[in-house]
């Protein structure tokens, strides 16, 4: 992923310029924006003519509207809102069904690939099999093999609030219970902290993925971008499906 | 890519941008792009030539040329190269604007043409050209406003006059005082 500005600063818009022209002042502070955005302060002082103006005729010059104007921007808007809400009233449900609408959603379900649970307490020895056939982490992985995702999230939610806080493998699994029920917000913690601070460094992928899924299914598509990215970067089984769903975006790894 | 899943472009950082664009020739990433910029490069355009007009013709030139460039440049950061190209074409604009106003002048035998800092200097020194362009948007705000009319904008005495409410003798006296003292700022 190439170099982008630093998150801190922000981009001015035409919006904001239009605002100065409006009020006749610059109502920001220019350190906090980046330094083309500063550049560009220095021309509002010479803008006399309304910016919209400006604007709509450089786009109609672009071939980026169809008619100039402000008032002809407006009524478009409208006509475009109306025609929107129409067409989700009357044909919305069928075409999102049919794929006609991209969402996150569908990319997610696309995407998803379930993860084995690896019950890394029966590999150190810290917990035996027979032992642990009938206490609630096994019947929540239990439930998670058998993609019951709703059934495992209970049944995880039990065994960390009462049995073990600690065990933050069954944590990394509970988040992808959660993750799958759309509750993305707590997910996405989990994820991150997974990601950070892995149980084992097997982790760090599979936690790097399915938090770009989270993010995806999230509508969040600049912050999925750069951890496919990451993934991408080696031959395994997230390298490879980051790299499928980077070429739905129309990019190639590595770019 | 699958007919059902299509990038959300205003989502999409510049480079993944710029990579659509060279890779697919997709039209409507190179256009979110732009109206992304647009008023960032106008505005900024605009601080360099202090004339809507100019700054507009800078600005198209700009985004003339961009498809041009992506397509023969790799780009690493956008935006700090976008900041540099607008630049060169507004001093490119400034250049040929102040040359036009000079020959204007020297048809009227005005005392003015002499008087302007840089005038000798239009052919090759460009980087003058954007230190004068500081230094005027650091003169007083009456000086200031009637050099930007009579150079920049190329109005005549009286027209500024009209424009900004002054007595003629009032902007000869202020366009007197800010050539002044940009000669004292370029010399510093």
């Amino acid at each position: 992923m190439k170099r982008e500005q630093p998150k801190s600063k922000k981009n001015l818009t035409k919006e904001d310029f239009k605002r100065f022209h409006r009020t006749g002042k610059v109502d920001v502070d220019p350190s906090r924006y980046d330094a083309f955005s500063q550049a560009a302060l220095g021309g509002v002082r010479y803008q006399k003519e309304d910016p919209e103006l400006v604007f709509s005729r450089m786009e109609k010059q672009l071939g980026l509207q169809d008619s100039g104007g402000a008032r002809s921007v407006s009524l478009r808007l409208v006509m475009t809102a109306a025609a929107t809400i129409a067409i989700l009233i009357s044909v919305g449900y069928l075409a999102f069904f049919q794929g006609a609408s991209v969402s996150g959603a569908e990319m997610y379900n696309t995407h998803f690939m379930p993860l084995s649970y690896v019950d890394d307490d029966i590999k150190r020895g810290t917990r035996t099999q027979s032992n642990a056939s009938t206490d609630i982490k096994t019947q929540a992985i239990q439930a998670y093999t058998e993609e019951d995702y709703a059934k495992a999230e209970g049944l995880f939610q039990l065994h960390l609030s009462q049995t073990d806080p600690q065990d933050r493998t069954a944590r990394f699994f509970y988040g992808i219970t959660l993750l799958d029920q759309g509750k993305l917000k707590p997910a996405i913690s989990i994820f991150e902290d997974t990601r950070n601070n892995p149980p084992v460094a097997a982790f760090k992928r599979p936690a790097t993925f399915y938090l770009a899924l989270a993010h995806i299914r999230q509508e969040q598509h600049e912050k999925a971008l750069p951890l496919l990215q990451f993934l991408a970067s080696r031959e395994d089984r997230y390298g490879r499906k980051a790299s499928e769903i980077l070429s739905d975006y129309g990019l190639k790894p590595g770019s | 890519m699958s007919r059902f899943l299509r990038p959300k472009y205003n989502k999409l950082g510049d480079e993944n941008l710029i990579e659509l664009f060279k890779q697919r020739r997709d039209e409507a990433a190179l256009n979110c792009l732009i109206k992304r910029y647009m008023s960032k490069v106008y505005y900024f355009s605009l601080s360099i030539l202090k004339n809507q007009m100019d700054a507009e013709d800078a600005a198209m030139e700009v985004w003339a040329n961009l498809k041009n460039h992506l397509v023969r440049y790799q780009i690493d950061n956008f935006s700090a190269w976008l900041m540099k190209v607008t630049k060169t074409e507004s001093l490119k604009v400034l250049k040929s604007r102040m040359k036009n106003r000079f020959e204007e002048l020297s048809e009227k035998n005005d005392p003015a043409l002499m008087e302007f800092p840089l005038f000798e200097a239009l052919d090759d020194r460009n980087p003058e050209l954007e230190k004068l362009s500081k230094a005027v948007d650091e003169l007083k705000e009456e000086q200031n406003r009637c050099i930007v009319a009579f150079y920049f904008q190329g109005m005549s005495y009286e027209e500024i006059a009209e424009e900004e409410g002054f007595e003629l003798s009032k902007v000869k006296s202020h366009l007197q005082n800010g050539k002044r003292n940009l000669r004292l700022q370029l010399t510093k």
